[in-house]
């Protein structure tokens, strides 16, 4: 059992890890980057807690061995708000209480966020696809999918933002 | 958790890399590494597809060749606009982004919605092996399988004539359910609308997907419509075991089947949403 380094930026940043042979790369983000943001949730890509971005694609870290992740570029929740401003799908959580226990939003934001990234102006069809991995035992969805929508209006209103989305 | 993790960049040295005890060939992860959190699997090594190269959507003539470490996602393609049916179904935005068209040839039932299209595309592999490559049909592949350092590199079939192409599946949810039941069917009619050559592949009803030949040897000859769509329907729920699950129970399965055959079959308005 032979450990190995793995190199990729992780929200930027440059990281150069020792990583067990096989370690999950939600357990690498969350117990070796300090990044716990993203949630590790049912171990079986069944859940969406885990969503993070690898080179901008939504993938579930709980099914990637660390070792896969190599020369990759990762962004988690905490990729998300830039210069400690909250993004505005953020914002619109907050605003709607979109929110309870919170286990799921980090995975519904990453869902949502690359869903705006593609299409800001979504219909509601589209955004229920885009959360239909993400699973919320509190909210009952409803207040994520207004979040999002909310978002996506607000967005609308501001240029600079939807650019700054974009970014 | 393995004990290494491998990430050879080229089909030769994944086949070389199989070559051992407690190997596994990974791909897109969302079954063996999915297996591997759960318990269910103890690879001594993980063997990744991922350098490979052999992702990819390809035209051979009038056959369509698309490697099988190629994601989900990237099948909604332009020339594959009719599987965008079974695309929408299956699994979640995540899910289609890392599992492999390849891959979803091991899933196992009720999950594997692209073995059931292809096996009524009457797809065909390209298996390599210690001793080069083959080809293999995709009906043989679920009887035989693999050897354990085999690997599917591509998968190949001749896309269906406009309007012979038949998909549903009946779901608990409308979004992100496993197969209760999947109808997959290319119907080639005359202008009389008897059907001269159908083949109908299922979901849900056996350990791996299968074709229904008791469905289409009701067809065959019939004019394509309600009677006969129904008549194939019954003529396959009697002759598959059909199973039970969280999804669904076997007595379920065998109710619905006739009636999505028939849906399937005739088409019927999608189901509306929210």
């Amino acid at each position: 059992m032979k450990s190995s380094y793995v190199n990729f930026t992780l929200n930027g940043e440059e990281k150069e890890l020792l990583v067990e042979p096989g370690r999950r790369l939600v357990d690498v983000l969350r117990e070796q980057c300090g990044a716990t943001g993203t949630k590790n949730g049912c171990g079986q890509g069944t859940c969406g807690a885990c969503t993070i971005h690898i080179d901008g694609v939504a993938m579930l870290s709980c099914l990637v061995p660390a070792e896969l992740a190599e020369g990759t570029e990762i962004v988690t929740i905490e990729g998300v708000a830039q210069n400690r401003t909250l993004h505005t799908l953020q914002k619109a959580f907050l605003a709607q209480a979109a929110i309870q226990c919170g286990f799921c939003t980090a995975g519904m934001i990453m869902a949502a966020k690359v869903l705006l990234d593609r299409d800001p102006s979504p219909t509601r069809r589209a955004v229920i696809e885009a959360l239909s991995g993400n699973v919320c035992r509190c909210t009952g969805y409803e207040p994520i999918i207004a979040a999002v929508l909310a978002a996506a209006a607000t967005l609308a209103e501001q240029p600079a933002a939807a650019a700054a989305v974009a970014a | 958790m393995a004990f290494a993790v491998h990430r050879p960049e080229s089909i030769e040295a994944v086949i070389a890399a199989l070559d051992g005890t407690g190997r596994v060939a990974v791909s897109g992860g969302t079954l063996a590494v999915r297996a591997i959190n759960e318990g269910k699997s103890f690879p001594l090594a993980i063997v990744s597809l991922s350098r490979t190269g052999i992702a990819g959507i390809a035209r051979d003539g009038d056959v369509i060749e698309i490697g099988a470490a190629t994601p989900i996602a990237k099948l909604s393609h332009p020339n594959l606009a009719f599987l965008n049916g079974v695309l929408t179904g299956f699994g979640t935005p995540a899910l289609r982004n890392m599992a492999t068209l390849g891959g979803n040839l091991f899933a196992p039932q009720p999950y594997g919605d692209f073995g059931v299209a292809l096996l009524a595309l009457d797809a065909s592999l390209v298996i390599a092996g210690p001793s080069g490559k083959r080809r293999l049909p995709l009906s043989k592949f679920y009887e035989t399988g693999l050897a354990s350092n085999e690997i599917v590199t591509n998968i190949r079939f001749t896309p269906p004539h406009p309007g012979t192409w038949h998909w549903l599946k009946a779901t608990r949810r409308a979004l992100n359910s496993a197969a209760v039941v999947a109808v997959a069917a290319v119907v080639e009619t005359d202008r009389a609308r008897v059907i001269k050559a159908v083949r109908i592949a299922l979901g849900g009803v056996d350990c791996h997907p299968v074709r229904s030949p008791a469905a289409e040897a009701s067809l065959l000859g019939r004019v394509l419509d309600t009677a006969s769509a129904a008549a194939a329907g019954e003529a396959a729920a009697a002759s598959h075991p059909s199973f039970t699950d969280a999804y669904a129970s076997a007595w379920y399965r065998k109710r619905v089947l006739p009636i999505f055959m028939r849906r399937a079959l005739l088409g019927a308005p999608l189901e509306t949403m929210p």
